[in-house]
Formats: C-alpha cells, structure tokens, sequence
C-alpha cells in the first residue's frame, strides 16, 4: 500500500486520449521518475493527480484516500505540492512574500510563518535574494522558488516536473542533491524529466509513458533496456545494442 | 537598493498616517468655514469607498467597475429605513454594510466565474441593473425624483445637529475603516488576495481556495462601501438614484483608487481629497450644469494611466500600503 | 398576433444592428485583447454627425454616409495610434495588466467623448425626421416603418462585407492569423501594429454605419454610447467573443428579447432585461467563455 497509488486514470480532451488507464503505484519516501517522449502525458498527469483537471475513468488514493474530483487547494491541503514546468512565481511578489504565501497554509501566525519561509530559503539557497522579484532571477534561482514554494505548504508528496530543464550541468548537479535530501527528510517524490542522467542516477523506479499510456515500469537499468521504451524514444528501427 | 530606500517602516507609516488624521481633526478649529467642511467630508465618505474598492481590485485583482452597486445599497437602505419603516434613518449606517455585503456574497457566485476584463464589465452590468430597478420600482424607491431623509439630529449619545459633529463622526469612520481595512490587507488574508491577483492556479496549488477569498474581498469590499453610502445619504438628507448607482460616482471611485494607487489602501488618503477639491473647483469655474467635471475626468484619467498608472502613492513609497 | 409579428421583426431589425455594432467590439477584442468601453460613443459621435449634416445640408444621410464614418475612423486613429500606443510603449501598466490598463484608457475616452458631446451639443434628445421616416412597409400582415427595414438591410450588408473580406482578402486572414495567435502571425511577417490599427479602423467604421442608421431610427443624445457598448458587450458574450456569425445571432436575440420585453412587460425595464439576460447566461453558460485552466 504505497502513498499514492494511481489505478487505471484515463484522461481525454475532445478526441485526443492524454491518459490511457495509466496505473501505478508509489512508496512511501519513493523518488519515481516519469519520463517519455513531449506530448506523452506526463504534466496531464501531474494536473490530474493534484486537481486541476478531471479523469473521466479511475481513481487516485492518497493516504488510503481517493482525491480524484478535488479540487487543486484541497489537494495542497492534503499534502501533495507541485512546481509548474513553466515557473510560475506571483510575479508582484517578492522571492520572500513569494513562499510565505505559500507557508501561511500551515502557520496561520505571521511571525511563524515568516520563519519559516525564511528557513526554507535557507535550505534552498535563496537567502540572499529574498527581496528580489521573480523576475529578476535566473532560470535555476525561479525553478529553485518554485521548489522552496512547493516545500513550504509542507507535502507528504511533491511532484517535480521538468525541474532540470535547461540547466547547465553544475546547476543540475546541485539541484539533484536538493531534491535528493528532500527525499531524505521523509517526503515522497515524482519527477517528471528529460535529463536522463538525473532518472538513471537518482531514481528508484521509473515510469514510461507514450502517447498517454503506460508503456514500462521498472528500475532505471531495466527501463533502458526495455526495447518498447527505447522504440517509443527513436523509432521502431533503434535498438540498443 | 534604491527600494529598500524607499520603503518606510512600518511603524513610520502608520505614523504618517496617524499624523495626517490628526491634522485633519484640527482643520475644524482652523476656521475654515462649512463649505470647505462639507467638501472635506464628501471626500472622507468616498475615501471610505475608495479603500474599499482597492482591497477587492487592486489586491485582489478582481476590477470592480460598479463599486455603487454597494455604495448605493447603503445610500438607500438610510432612506429606506426612514421611510418604509419609520426608524431612525441612521439605523442604515447598520443596514446598508450588513446588506451590501450579503449582496456581495451572493452576487460574487456568479460574478466570479469570469475573469479579467469580462468580470469587470460585468459588475458594469449588475450596477446598471440596479440603478435601472431604482429608477423604476418608484412605489419604493421613489424613482428619478427621489427620496427625502427625514431629519434625526440625536443619535445615541451624538449629536448630528451641526456641521462639525457630522465631519467628526466621519473622520473616525474613515479611520477605524481603513484602518481595519489595512491591517486586513497585511495579514494573511492580503498575502493570499494578491496571490489570486497574480496567478489563481498557483494560489491553488498553495492551498488557497480561490473562490473562497475573493468572495471574502468582495463581502469586506461591500461592507465598507455601504457603510460610506449610508453615511452619504444621511449627510445630503436626500437620495435619487443617479447619486447612488450611477456611472458618475462608479467612476469616481475607480479613479480615485486608481489614482491613489490600486493596491494602496491608504492611498485614498491622498487621493480622494485630492480628486473631490479638483472636481468641486472645477464645478466652481464652469458651472454645475455642464459635464466639464466629468470631461476633465476624463481627460485626468487618461494622463493618470500615462504618466503615473501605479498611483500617486508610488511616488512616495514602494512598500506594500 | 399580429402585434407580436411586428415586434418580433421589430426586434430582429435593431438587432442586426446591434450585431454591427458587436461584431467591431469583437474584432478589437480578438486583436488587441482590449475592450472598447466607448464603442458605443463612436457610434454616438456618428449619429450626431449624420444629424448635422442633415441639418446643416439638407441631404439624405444615407447618401453621404462616409463623412460620418470618416470621422469616427478618425477618432480611433488618434486612439489606437497615439494614445495606446503610448501606453504600450510606456510598458507600465495598472494593477491587472495590459488588458485593464486599454479599458480604463477607454473609459477615460468615452468620458472624454460623452460629455464633450454634452458640453457642445447639449444633453438635449435630439432626432432626425426625414422624408422617409414615415413610411411604412406591409411585410405579410405586418406593419414596418421603412427606417427598419433600411436598418436592416445596411446592417446585412455590412455584416456580409465583413464576411467577405475577413474570409478572401489577404488582409483579413492576417487580422484572423493575429486573432487566433498573435505570436505566431508575428513571426509568420505579419505587421501586427498595422494589425491593430486597421482592427480599429474596420471596427469604428462599422460602428459609423450603425451610427448613421441608428440616427433614422433612435433618439440622438450625449449619453446613448453607453448604452450601445453594453449591448454589444452582452452580444459578444451571448455569441461567444471569437465568432461574428455567434455575434450576429446574439445580437438578433437580443433584439427580440428587448422588443418583447418592452412590450409585454414594461418599457422601463427595457435596458435591464438585457443586463439580466445577461447575467442568466452567466450563470448557465459555466466555461466556454473562460476556459479556464492552462499549465
């Protein structure tokens, strides 16, 4: 009975199936990966699981619960955080207000929640540009507050998506060891990715979808040797050797 | 750094703002005569509408184009109460709030189901409606002719026979209200407004019930905006609709917030004195009969977007106010 | 029965004139993504025009109906030219972005053009009494004044228009290209600020054509611009703001809605019923307009 078990969610958009019975499960303290080829479903399936879109086939147990047909505060409530794929900081907002916002969910006192906000920067690195609005940040500082935002509504389950996206190697580097002592501290972690090296070093299990369904589960060792996944990836004629 | 230079701490804020009340409490004992009074508060009764109408626009980003669907609720509820049910008028100062702000609750479910531009024209729509029902529903409202406000001098322990216990009694209306008006709009409640006014889907994904906190804004909003109309008719001792749920005084309000600075809540402060001495002095120069207030509104109003669209109070400071 | 004939045709007659009236509200919208809050006094300043002219010169309005049009174009073009874009240069904008920033700009011109009518011509209703204004046109067992019926044909005429170049001139498939995705008509060679302009300038001229009908039609004073952009706002919606024909039939219900309601019910709630039908749309009409969700 892992934390989040998801069991045959279809989502469609007019005729276009987004998420064919996609079934999985995680454990608790789990860093899942999700990867597969752009348009394979992964960010619907992040909206399905935190709310902001409706399966119309199956269900998503939290905690022993189904959340399907909550709506997305309530799901944060919950304990489920999300980052977007593409940032999406308050953008009047600074660095700062930006994540005591986001800590005022569970510390309805101010002076609390604003120390809070402030160790989490802390933790993430931001410290030093807390007064500074989003958009006067580097791509790796605003992915970082989407991160420290995501924390400070205090998840059971975050759910990373695209994180590592254009970011130079060192900065991956870095962001991998966050993430890595964020799984240490007990919280359970998806990440959707393209970085593959970040997958094969720093997951436990991999999920592949393709076209909105499921099409390998596994290690990363034994994903990369999945001739189906490697096909969906290259096309039928590649194979590695 | 040059806006942390700008950014007056908190205590010296409050401070000005503390200054500035006071100052106002003495203008009486200056001598300045009951025309300028009446002037000083008409603009501390649309200062009261105008903090008001910034909680709901400028932090919560949900742009109320007809701030007189409340304003007039509490013009009439005085004269309602006066009239139907033969209490003392003043009883609206109770009514109109509580009734604009039911009515804000219950015309937030629809109204919150747009967004942007679409939700601001249709508030445009709900102020039309109601100026239109007054104006019509004559048996009860007295239609375009209006209602009269029967005197009440005594009131509990005050006494409203003159001039300068009405500017007093005002004055701390004004106070308490925007005063409650800004402690709200920096606590949690202002953190969360103006996270709806950035991006409603990350404000969910903080756990902030959107539509929840909007209806909130707007309940407050109304509140105070028909507290501000209650008092108004009560001062004038006459309403008819165009006073309470016309454009004119829709507009007014929007553009003293605008130009006081949206999200500014004591902004107000400076521009709806300002804004209510420019427009009586030009009724002065040109007459009251002609539309010159309104044209050089007009006009103002397209300069104001030009030149300083945050608002006046940006010129002073930086900081959250 | 016949009463209800007449109304009915009554209705559907102002309402392709409504339609013209949305339909250039729409084409900003699509375009600019700005509402026009004084569409409707585009169309006042038109009818004025069309009433001195008659005045002044004794000619047929409908003969000289490019000065009206002229004139208007002329307004937008100082509007969009200058004005806004200035404010779009300025790159500062009110609390609620660029959108809200045009609109109160808006509100600010309609202001301007409102009581500067009052201020010249005075809040006097005025009207316009031609040769023709009189007569009357025998549809089955209807009465219709021949003012309707010319409305009504000026209206399909320029809705047609519209049509057609929207749809077969080079031109209007770059303003649709704009409308759908601004973006990638930018990077497609399409000069969007010319975009823009000439949005405006189609969108006020059809607002003048309204105007000179409207003024065979309607009482002329200050403050009926108003009243028009509401209306055409509550079309758009009604007919879903991308689509001129959705425009178009909204407008023609609209119609109907108001000249049943004016009859049957009372004349005073005329402009209300609108609003209110409005606001049921809303409530019923749940996404659509405000798709709302995008990650």
């Amino acid at each position: 009975m892992g934390i989040l078990e998801v069991k045959s969610v279809t989502k469609s958009f007019g005729g276009l199936k987004a998420l064919s019975d996609v079934t999985f499960d995680v454990k608790q303290g789990e860093l899942l990966g999700v990867i597969g080829p752009n348009g394979s479903g992964k960010t619907t399936l992040f909206n399905v699981i935190t709310g902001y879109y409706r399966p119309e086939k199956g269900s998503i147990w939290f905690n022993g619960e189904n959340i399907v047909g909550l709506k997305p505060f309530q799901i944060a409530k919950k304990g489920i955080a999300r980052t977007f794929q593409i940032v999406r900081p308050l953008s009047s907002l600074s660095v700062f207000d930006n994540v005591l916002t986001a800590s005022l969910l569970r510390e309805s006192n101010m002076h609390r929640a604003r120390e809070r906000a402030s160790e989490i920067l802390k933790y993430v690195g931001l410290s030093d540009k807390r007064e500074a609005r989003p958009s006067e940040l580097t791509i790796a500082d605003r992915r970082k507050l989407e991160v420290a935002r995501a924390l400070a509504i205090e998840p059971r389950l975050l759910l990373l998506d695209e994180t590592l996206a254009g970011l130079l190697p060192s900065e991956i580097d870095l962001t991998l060891k966050l993430i890595k002592s964020i799984q240490a501290n007990g919280i359970t972690i998806i990440m959707v990715e393209h970085v593959m090296r970040a997958i094969m070093s720093a997951c436990e299990k991999v999920i592949v979808l393709d076209h909105g369904e499921m099409i390998a589960m596994g290690t990363p060792v034994e994903i990369a040797r999945d001739k189906k996944v490697v096909a969906a990836y290259l096309g039928a004629e590649y194979q590695l050797a | 750094m040059k806006r942390q230079q700008l950014v007056l701490r908190k205590s010296k804020r409050f401070n000005v703002f503390l200054l500035v009340t006071v100052i106002l409490c003495l203008v009486p004992q200056l001598g300045v005569g009951t025309y300028i009074l009446r002037i000083l508060i008409l603009s501390l009764v649309f200062l009261i509408a105008t903090s008001a109408w910034c909680l709901i626009s400028g932090y919560a980003g949900q742009i109320n184009l007809a701030p007189t669907m409340f304003f007039g609720l509490g013009v009439y509820s005085s004269a309602l109460v006066a009239r139907h049910l033969g209490l003392s008028p003043w009883l609206g100062l109770l009514i109109g709030p509580l009734l604009a702000a039911s009515f804000a609750l219950i015309i937030g479910f629809p109204l919150f189901r747009l967004h942007g531009a679409y939700f601001a024209l249709a508030t445009l729509a709900v102020g039309e409606i109601l100026y239109y029902v007054m104006v019509n529903g004559v048996w009860f409202s007295g239609g375009t002719v209006g209602l009269q406000i029967p005197f009440t001098p005594k009131v509990l322990f005050v006494d409203f026979n003159d001039i300068y216990s009405q500017y007093y009694f005002i004055l701390v209306l004004a106070f308490l209200s925007t005063y409650i008006l800004y402690r709200i709009a920096m606590s949690r409640l202002g953190y969360y407004f103006m996270a709806i006014r950035d991006d409603e889907d990350t404000a969910m994904s903080m756990g902030i019930n959107v539509l929840k906190y909007k209806e909130v804004a707007f309940c407050l909003s109304g509140f105070f905006t028909g507290l501000a109309g209650a008092f108004y008719s009560n001062f004038l001792l006459y309403v008819e609709p165009s006073m309470a749920f016309g454009i004119t005084p829709a507009l007014t309000i929007v553009i003293m917030g605008i130009l006081g600075g949206a999200d500014a809540i004591l902004g107000a402060w400076i521009s709806a004195p300002l804004l209510t001495f420019i427009m009586e002095g030009l009724r002065l120069l040109f007459g009251a009969a002609g539309a010159y207030d309104l044209f050089t509104l007009g006009i103002l109003i397209i300069l104001i977007i030009l030149v300083i669209p945050r608002g006046l109070i940006r010129l002073v400071t930086a900081a959250k106010i | 029965m016949s009463l209800l004939f007449e109304t009915l045709i009554a209705g559907v007659m102002t309402g392709g004139l409504y339609g013209v009236i949305a339909v250039g509200l729409a084409l900003i919208f699509g375009v600019m993504r700005v509402i026009n809050f004084a569409h409707g006094d585009f169309v006042m300043v038109a009818m004025y025009v069309t009433y001195f002219l008659h005045l002044w010169f004794k000619i047929d309005p409908l003969l000289v109906i490019f000065v009206p049009i002229a004139v208007v174009a002329a307004i937008a073009f100082v509007v969009e030219g200058f004005i806004l874009r200035l404010s779009r240069a300025r790159g500062v904008f009110v609390l609620g972005g660029k959108e809200l920033t045009g609109l109160m700009i808006l509100v600010g011109i309609s202001m301007l053009l409102e009581n500067g009518a009052q201020i010249v011509w005075s809040p006097n209703y005025r009207s316009l009494v031609l040769p023709w204004s009189s007569n009357v046109i025998s549809i089955w067992s209807a009465k219709i004044p021949l003012p309707y019926v010319i409305a009504f044909i000026i209206s399909i005429l320029t809705t047609i228009l519209f049509y057609v170049f929207m749809t077969k001139t080079d031109l209007g498939r770059a303003i649709r290209a704009t409308v759908i995705n601004r973006e990638a008509a930018s990077l497609m060679g399409v000069d969007t600020d010319k975009i823009n302009l000439i949005a405006w300038l189609i969108a006020s001229a059809m607002a003048g054509v309204a105007g000179v009908v409207m003024a065979t039609l309607f009482y002329i004073y200050p403050t009926v611009g108003l009243v028009f952009t509401l209306k055409a706002f509550i079309i758009t919606i009604l007919g879903g703001m991308g689509s001129a024909i959705g425009a178009f039939f909204g407008a023609l219900l609209l119609g109907i809605v108001e000249s049943v309601g004016a009859v049957y019910i009372a004349v005073g709630y005329k402009e209300a019923i609108g609003y209110i039908i409005f606001l049921i749309v809303l409530l019923l009409k749940p996404s659509g307009l405000f798709g709302r969700f995008r990650v």
